[in-house]
């Protein structure tokens, strides 16, 4: 029976469109707890202090800013760094960097013929990058941070994707932005 | 090969091409809605929280047009959609999400906005 491996194939194509989350997914794993932290211990609740003092953090840090909303206490911005050397991990065998590829073969049939071919890659300047896109919510005398990675290869296509609200990050994110206050406040 | 057998091959190519060409179809873009009695400033401030707290990039807000994007960086990609109205007696929310390009059932953004009315305070 031919049918039988065949109608298995059609199903595992057709499993593949049907993979409908039965819930919105949320970052896994979550956003480290160090990404959510008081902003002011005195407790007079100014929002655009907070917004102006992480808005310098982040452009010290060398983010743009993308989008704020000072009523809501919101900053977005992001930032994009070149990847030199770059590949991914589970595609290697193209040769990322390389803009030069030579080919040939030749053919020994009646007569004898070489060929030699070359190419010239992706040209200089389109490096990969690496772009990071932060979020900032200052609300009800807390911060809370999001972020996220994308990869991006030299044809401008995305490669990798991950959620990074990670301790390391927020961690170091917090220290800036209490020595940030600490200093405004002393002057 | 009997001719039983070629027409059944034929009646399964047939399936197996109308089960694909029901993947390739783009749905149209479907809000789920939700009324609250919370201020529509407050419902849309906790909205944002919460995207922001399972991990979501918020990419814009505005809280005088209540409108809000958000997009989490797991494959395919997923992007949210908000919209926050004043009501009478409270706020209306829409919402809407994408995973990739294709719009994603109402019925899966349920969950989500039970959870933001347990934020709020609202659960029956």
């Amino acid at each position: 029976m031919k049918a039988i491996p065949l109608s298995i194939t059609c199903l595992l194509a057709l499993a593949g469109c049907q993979t409908v989350p039965d819930r919105l997914p949320q970052a896994e794993p979550a956003p480290a707890a160090a990404c959510y932290f008081p902003t002011d211990p005195s407790g007079q609740g100014d929002t655009l202090s907070v917004v102006t003092d992480s808005i310098d953090v982040l452009e010290a840090w060398g983010f743009a800013l993308e989008t704020t909303d000072t009523e809501l206490g919101l900053v977005s911005a992001s930032r994009e760094q070149e990847l030199i050397g770059y590949y991914d991990r589970y595609d290697y065998d193209y040769g990322y960097g390389s803009g030069f590829r030579l080919f040939g073969g030749f053919g020994i049939g009646r007569g004898v013929g070489i060929g030699v071919g070359g190419s010239f890659g992706p040209a200089f300047g389109q490096q990969p990058v690496e772009v990071e896109r932060v979020s900032l919510l200052a609300r009800d005398g807390h911060l809370r941070i999001s972020r996220d990675i994308r990869r991006f290869d030299h044809l401008g296509e995305l490669r990798e994707s991950y959620s990074a609200s990670n301790d390391d990050f927020c961690r170091r994110f917090q220290e800036t932005f209490e020595q940030t206050t600490s200093t405004q406040g002393a002057s | 090969m009997t001719p039983h057998r070629r027409g059944f091959l034929a009646t399964l190519a047939l399936l197996v091409a109308l089960g694909l060409s029901g993947c390739a179809t783009p749905q149209p873009l479907e809000p789920r809605e939700l009324r609250y009695s919370a201020p529509m400033e407050q419902t849309f401030s906790e909205a944002v929280a919460l995207m922001m707290e399972q991990g979501y990039v918020i990419r814009h807000a505005d809280l005088t047009l209540g409108r809000a994007e958000a997009s989490l960086a797991r494959w395919p990609g997923y992007r949210i959609q908000l919209q926050v109205s004043e009501a009478p007696g409270g706020s209306l929310v829409s919402v809407s999400a994408l995973r990739g390009s294709q719009p994603i059932p109402p019925y899966v953004l349920d969950p989500w906005l039970v959870e933001l009315q347990a934020k709020l305070g609202e659960l029956p």
